[in-house]
């Protein structure tokens, strides 16, 4: 009797000191804080990508259709414009998730969605940041900027391979939210 | 003891649930901590590429130097995960935050740290040691070696190599002035 006694005494400081240990709680004001930030920062990127496609749709008619260099704009313009869907797409997601942040039924799920809005603001601002290289490489193209090109190419180049990167790490954190509800 | 096994059975059970939530909340803040240095470094790349395409080559400069902290802090990131080092994927998260916000056209030029004055725009001792501890080098390696050269050059007061026909450089009885 007194063994069992001690065996839930135990499970019960254990939960205590886990939930104790547990920095969410304290967590949580600046979880919604750095959401905020997030989206705010999104939001600007994505304006300013939208400022630059309608600075680009101009440059793009400057670039003679001969150029040699036209199959190159059509390339990056094509990634341009995938990116620009993700960074919408995401936007809306962020705001979507943020909006639920205060209507959850429970603490830890109003994390999850603050969460959620968080990594969506953050994929929203790495779309909207190709598409902003994107214009600038257009634009270097349109008025001859030759030595600007090289660089612009190479960031180009590693913004794509860290965008898909994101995708993933964007796909897995989704995972991981989703298994923790479907158990 | 028939009460004592249920019990010992549900305290197992539930240390195994704690243990696992823990360690899903773990791989979750870890996987939001790449995302996050993934998308510093993009910010990074459109920095360099706005420069390039201004044409201001001292802010481009700039720029690349912290593309090449962010890159470290990317790589540094991705050993620690795989060492399964929370500490590490935590230092190169911070790593990557800070040279995101830093000026990197300004680097050398910062407050030194402790007594060394000689770190750029303010008077001091022409010969104590440049502040190293903030230049952007590439990786930790790369930095732990030129701050050694550095040392040596400057306690030497000559070049560190001398296969190239150093000896004299640095030399301060040499020195003119």
């Amino acid at each position: 009797m007194n063994r069992s006694y001690f065996i839930w005494g135990l499970m019960v400081a254990l939960s205590g000191t886990f939930l104790m240990a547990n920095p969410a709680v304290g967590q949580n004001q600046e979880m919604v804080s750095q959401t905020v930030t997030a989206l705010t920062e999104a939001e600007n990127a994505v304006d300013a990508a939208r400022a630059a496609i309608n600075r680009g749709k101009e440059l793009y008619l400057m670039i003679p259709e001969d150029s040699p260099m036209f199959t190159d704009v059509a390339q990056v313009l094509e990634e341009a414009s995938k990116n620009w869907k993700i960074a919408i797409a995401s936007l809306d997601g962020a705001k979507e998730s943020a909006s639920k942040v205060t209507t959850a039924s429970s603490e830890s799920i109003a994390n999850d969605y603050a969460l959620l809005a968080k990594v969506n603001a953050g994929v929203a601002l790495s779309g909207a940041k190709v598409v902003e290289i994107s214009i600038a490489y257009v634009d270097a193209i349109a008025n001859n900027k030759t030595e600007a090109l090289g660089v612009i190419r190479i960031a180009m180049r590693d913004a794509l391979e860290v965008t898909s990167q994101i995708q993933a790490n964007y796909e897995r954190i989704k995972a991981l939210i989703a298994d923790k509800y479907s158990k | 003891m028939k009460k004592y096994e249920l019990s010992s059975f549900a305290y197992i059970c539930v240390a195994g649930l704690l243990f696992a939530s823990s360690t899903v909340a773990d791989d979750l803040s870890d996987a939001v901590k790449e995302l996050e240095i993934n998308v510093k470094n993009v910010q990074g790349s459109a920095e360099v590429a706005d420069a390039a395409g201004k044409g201001d080559m001292e802010k481009l400069k700039g720029t690349i130097m912290k593309r090449d902290v962010l890159d470290a802090a990317k790589d540094e990131f991705a050993n620690a995960k795989k060492a399964a080092d929370a500490k590490g994927m935590q230092a190169a998260s911070e790593k990557a935050d800070k040279a995101l916000k830093q000026d990197f056209t300004s680097a050398g030029q910062g407050k030194a740290l402790g007594k060394r004055k000689n770190s750029g725009g303010t008077p001091g001792d022409p010969y104590d040691p440049v502040f190293m501890d903030d230049m952007p080098w590439k990786t930790g390696l790369q930095r732990i070696v030129n701050k050694k050269e550095w040392a040596n050059f400057w306690k030497a007061g000559k070049s560190g190599n001398d296969r190239f026909g150093g000896g004299r450089f640095g030399d301060r009885d040499a020195t003119p002035e």
